[in-house]
């Protein structure tokens, strides 16, 4: 990858699309520290931090799904759900030893607050359940309320709409939606039906270099851009 | 937003139209449980443990050394299942942790001058958990980046380095090893059992074995802790899909190391608490690199992830013998045979084979699985005779939240 520059705004939705191959996810890795670039930074300019590594990102008020659904096989939705407050300050370990109070006070804040988000997303009646008993939209959803619990002022969505239905897809397309108040999102798609009524910008990646970057009506009157996805020449 | 309800605790919390006065008690336990977990496990365990010295009056004096034992790979059980279980890191190599902490307690026992003390026998304790923990950390620096087979090479290494390495030692006795002292009981203890009525005369070999499931009880207590708390959770996270985890905050190395860390803190405890019962330890004798696969067998056995399987695992390992002597005398081997003298081996190969045929998820998942197997018979039939031409809207009961986790 080489030349590629882009930011997300706090509010607004930003789509990174491309043909196969043409480095999204690679950006997307680079920009959680699983991949370290050769020159450049990633930063984060809210919190002044820069570079970070992926279990850091919770600093910047960085989340992120992954493709599929990236869930916890053995801990019920509930669990997944805790799971996204991981980073925040429990209890020490010499009171996890000696099972202090405080630990099960930080315990039933975190499930309680786990359960508000899958009430809000309207799938709390999944929570006793494992994440193989629960249809792939309801994993996903599971997946984004995971991602709230780190109270995100970024939300990265890696393929949110692979393997929805049509209705699935209206249901997270209004979800992304509702949370574009307090957070930027930027997601990579392929699903240009999905991406292009959803995002305020687009980013176009090709060959590992950016192409294109402009609202949905810009980008579909580009011509590189419809070179790039249709092979379509210039002239 | 509405005003969200209590969150469930599992997926079996269903409202029933008619409840009985058992059903009622239980489900008012299960509200205790759920209020003061904490203080649930310590009362259940400490009882259980009492329970547990209880049994030590009642069986003989012969048995009483083997219960301890018993007691003590329980506890390097546990660790094992710590790593294994729930952090998701072979280990094929946790008996070089006993080693280790068996060692060290028998050395400060042997060089200190108030040896025969109780209090010699504490410290001997904290200082073997304590090099066990620095033990883990060397061994788990390295393993943060190993996976698998690889790593359970590195911990098959380890575990085949350390006698030797503690052979060249003169100050451990070489390869004669060392002896401890045996723990014997206080006056007092003495005093109270054999002054009574009833006439009890108390053994010398029952009171290690006492004090041995005492700290294997509050060894049960700590992972119990360990299980429900953060830390436990993070385990279980780099366990199922150590990327997530990685997005979810934890620091993958450090987690792993730790893993490690806590699990030879408990292999070394169960080492040092081994040898106050076997008051004997040489760089062959007991734990040798193939006691390392017996504790991989009896945590399968047990059931891996799960207190229960380690302190199954550790009745297991408690009654071996005269399970064996009763195999040798039905098929005719005798024990002084080398046949005879492999018999552990054989026994321990044979129930791993089949645990893993008939109940790959151990002792403690098969009767989950017969416990969950009752209760939808039961269910069925309950519903079946409540089901009448009266009423044939009253089954409508099976929505997705009373589901239990396949």
């Amino acid at each position: 990858m080489g030349n590629v520059s882009f930011h997300v705004n706090t509010g607004e939705i930003v789509g990174l699309i491309g043909p196969n191959g043409a480095g999204k996810t690679t950006a997307f890795n680079v920009a959680c520290g699983f991949v370290k670039p050769t020159s450049g930074t990633v930063e984060f300019p809210a919190a002044g931090l820069r570079s970070l590594r992926p279990h850091q990102l919770h600093k910047a008020g960085v989340a992120r799904t992954l493709q599929g659904v990236g869930l916890f096989d053995h801990m019920s939705v509930l669990e997944n759900v805790m799971a996204g407050a991981q980073s925040r300050r429990g209890a020490g370990i010499l009171a996890s030893l000696t099972g202090m109070p405080s630990v099960s006070r930080f315990d039933r804040r975190v499930r309680t607050e786990a359960f508000e988000i899958l009430e809000r997303l309207g799938i709390a009646q999944f929570a006793g359940q494992v994440p193989s008993a629960i249809p792939y939209g309801i994993a996903k959803k599971v997946s984004v309320a995971r991602a709230l619990m780190a109270s995100p002022r970024l939300l990265l969505l890696d393929e949110p709409a692979s393997g929805l239905d049509e209705n699935e897809l209206e249901e997270f397309s209004n979800l992304i939606v509702s949370l574009k108040s307090t957070m930027g999102v930027l997601l990579v798609e392929h699903n240009m039906e999905f991406v292009m009524p959803l995002v305020d910008r687009l980013v176009v990646l090709n060959f590992g270099e950016v192409i294109a970057t402009g609202t949905p009506k810009d980008i579909s009157q580009n011509a590189d851009v419809l070179a790039a996805y249709l092979g379509v020449d210039d002239d | 937003m509405s005003t969200p309800t209590s969150p469930p605790h599992d997926a079996t919390h269903v409202e029933q139209p008619k409840v009985s006065s058992l059903k009622k008690f239980a489900a008012g336990s299960r509200g205790v449980i759920r209020a003061y977990p904490s203080a649930t496990r310590i009362v259940s365990i400490t009882l259980l443990t009492f329970l547990a010295i209880l049994a030590t009056f009642y069986i003989s004096d012969t048995q009483n050394p083997a219960i301890g034992e018993g007691a003590a790979v329980a506890v390097a059980v546990l660790g094992l299942t710590w790593l294994t279980g729930w952090s998701g890191q072979v280990s094929l190599g946790n008996s070089g942790f006993m080693m280790v902490g068996a060692y060290t307690a028998s050395l400060w026992i042997n060089h200190h001058p108030s040896a025969t003390q109780p209090s010699s026998y504490g410290i001997g304790l904290v200082l073997a958990v304590a090099v066990g923990a620095v033990t883990g950390l060397i061994l788990g620096l390295p393993a943060t980046r190993l996976r698998g087979p690889y790593l359970a090479g590195m911990t098959i290494a380890f575990a085949v380095v350390i006698p030797s390495f503690i052979q060249t030692l003169s100050f451990a006795g070489g390869s004669g090893g060392l002896q401890v002292f045996a723990l014997t009981p206080p006056q007092w203890f003495v005093n109270f059992f054999n002054d009574q009525e009833y006439g009890y005369q108390i053994a010398n070999a029952q009171w290690p074995t006492d004090i041995v499931i005492a700290i294997a009880g509050f060894s049960f207590l700590i992972m119990a802790n360990l299980f429900h708390s953060k830390l436990g959770r993070s385990m279980r996270m780099v366990r199922d899909n150590d990327v997530a985890a990685e997005l979810a905050g934890i620091n993958l190395p450090r987690m792993r190391a730790l893993a490690f860390v806590i699990s030879a803190s408990f292999g070394a405890l169960g080492g040092a608490l081994f040898i106050y019962i076997a008051n004997t330890i040489t760089p062959e004798e007991p734990f040798q690199f193939t006691f390392g696969i017996t504790l991989l067998t009896l945590m399968v056995v047990g059931g891996i992830g799960t207190l229960w399987g380690a302190a199954i695992a550790g009745v297991v390992f408690a009654y071996q013998g005269p399970w064996i002597a009763w195999l040798s005398s039905h098929v005719g081997i005798s024990s002084t045979t080398n046949l005879g003298q492999q018999m552990p081996n054989i026994l321990f190969s044979g129930i791993l084979i089949l645990t893993m045929l008939l109940a790959p998820r151990g002792i403690v998942g098969g009767i989950q699985d017969l416990v969950r197997i009752v209760k939808k018979l039961l269910a069925s039939s309950a519903s079946r005779s409540e089901t009448s031409p009266e009423s044939p809207s009253d089954n409508a009961s099976g929505d997705a939240a009373t589901h239990s986790p396949s």
